[in-house]
């Protein structure tokens, strides 16, 4: 019982601040976006699939608070639609210095 | 050697059945967060639907009845109706979770919006459980789940320390997140112990007229079954855990842990988790509407059974078309698929004793068990754990609610 008491107490403590938590989501999409742009240069995912959780992250990122890494991810989407692979390499760079 | 042969294919159709969205979902969100840290949670779980599915199989094949049929007369209807509507409301979630699953998966493949795949999806579960019989719909499925061995042949591919593997089996909280981390444990543990599947064991084991000589193939099943199903959800929290979280992807969105396969297997890990969801959730998705049809026709002592021609159980099957029918209703509505699964899993941790404490009641009920009461191992593990889970997700849920708002 104490044990659980003190479980309760914790997560209590740890509720969360909510800006801490928009940022993790924020870092969470821009990561998703690297990793999908870097898997589709090494032909590891279909563009259908890739262009679509790109446009899920631009949308997220848009609305949360690193709005500016929404539009590297947008140029993304034109260079799956282009199959530009350097342009991809360039935008992949931009959003790591992001 | 035909019990021998019925035995490997129970353990095979447990094994293929065992991974759900509930799991997929909850065991991807947690690797990717928490890296191993949330295995005990799995183990826990999987002790507790171990104990509960070999009891459930002993339960109909000593007393001849289905867990439902039992306690609403032992309980009598004022005593059978909370637990009955609690159980069904969360089955409609579950299963409006499941069929999101499908959708979601169709989507990854096509493109197209999940929400358009809800009424296809559900005519196809419907339409094979309108012409299906009961093994098609149980081995049949579950052989197909096969396909989600793929996360343990991924584990081994991508290598994890073994120490760092045993380390999470022991529970501790983590530095930070201590809500979503309970919240994510508890959905767990709903995720593995869903009371569907020991009410749809208890069903089957009737539909399929085992007799006490199968006391011990249905303890066999149960244990090996469950165990070596566990290890696939194990797996997918490990995978999780190596492929998406040093990337910094944590899961809130299908999306993203479709992308947990690729650094095992490439393009094909893509399309193997797209596979792996479509099949896990459709087989899931025909257990729970039959289930929850099984459990209303017991309730009010219609005639059931998967076998049976639907002309011949007419109100058993327009039950399950009701269910499936609402399910696609919840998906059409646009809810996230996601977010829907977890709640639905933390969900039915509240909801664990009010149906497993009737069970454990009649498990000690000699009338119905004679000789094969359950030992008292048995009622402290299974008490403890759905307890400890209950409890747990009442503080778990309004956390996570306040933390995600």
């Amino acid at each position: 019982m104490r044990t659980l008491l003190a479980l309760v107490l914790v997560a209590l403590a740890g509720c969360g601040d909510q800006h801490e938590q928009e940022m993790k989501s924020a870092a969470s999409w821009s990561s998703t976006a690297l990793a999908v742009a870097r898997y589709w240069l090494q032909g590891d995912l279909p563009d259908t699939y890739a262009k679509r959780v790109l446009q899920k992250a631009s949308e997220e990122l848009a609305k949360g608070p690193l709005p500016d890494a929404s539009e590297p991810v947008n140029q993304m989407i034109e260079a799956i639609g282009k199959r530009d692979q350097q342009a991809m390499r360039r935008l992949i760079a931009e959003l790591q210095a992001q | 050697m035909k019990k021998i042969l019925g035995i490997a294919l129970g353990i095979v159709t447990s094994i293929g059945g065992f991974l759900d969205v509930g799991s997929i979902a909850t065991s991807a969100q947690a690797g990717a967060a928490f890296g191993y840290s949330l295995l005990w949670a799995v183990l826990l779980g999987t002790i507790c639907v171990i104990f509960l599915v070999e009891m459930s199989g002993r339960f109909s094949i000593v007393s001849g009845h289905t867990i439902v049929d039992a306690i609403r007369k032992r309980f009598g209807f004022a005593g059978f109706i909370v637990p009955f509507a609690a159980s069904l409301l969360v089955n409609l979630l579950v299963l409006a979770s499941e069929l999101g699953g499908i959708c979601v998966a169709l989507q990854l493949l096509t493109g197209i919006r999940f929400q358009v795949w809800a009424i296809p999806v559900a005519l196809a579960v419907w339409l094979l459980l309108w012409l299906g019989t009961f093994d098609v719909v149980e081995d049949g499925t579950a052989l197909l789940g096969l396909v989600t061995l793929c996360f343990l042949v991924a584990v081994f591919t991508l290598g994890p320390e073994p120490r760092e593997l045993a380390a999470g089996f022991v529970p501790r909280l983590p530095g930070e997140e201590h809500a979503h981390y309970l919240f994510l444990a508890v959905s767990i543990i709903g995720a593995t112990i869903a009371p569907y599947l020991f009410l749809f064991y208890s069903s089957g084991a009737i539909e399929d007229k085992w007799d006490k000589s199968y006391i011990t193939p249905n303890r066999y099943i149960a244990t090996l079954g469950m165990s070596f199903g566990a290890i696939i959800s194990m797996a997918v929290i490990v995978v999780a855990a190596l492929a998406l979280k040093p990337e910094g992807i944590r899961v809130e969105e299908y999306e993203q842990a479709a992308l947990m396969l690729v650094p095992a297997f490439g393009r094909w890990g893509f399309y193997l988790f797209v596979a792996s969801l479509a099949i896990a959730c459709f087989g899931a998705a025909l257990e729970l509407s039959l289930a929850s049809a099984y459990s209303v026709s017991q309730a009010f002592g219609w005639n059931w059974g998967e076998d049976l021609e639907p002309r011949s159980a007419a109100r058993f099957s327009s039950a399950y078309t009701i269910f499936i029918a609402l399910a696609a209703l919840i998906v059409l509505s646009g809810l996230n698929p996601m977010k829907l699964t977890l709640f639905s899993m933390a969900i039915t941790a509240v909801i664990l004793p009010l149906t497993a404490l009737p069970f454990l009641v009649l498990m000690n009920d000699a009338r119905y068990m004679g000789e094969h009461v359950n030992s008292h191992f048995s009622n402290i593990v299974v008490l403890l754990i759905v307890l400890l889970a209950a409890i747990l997700a009442v503080v778990a849920i309004p956390l996570e609610i306040i933390g995600s708002k």
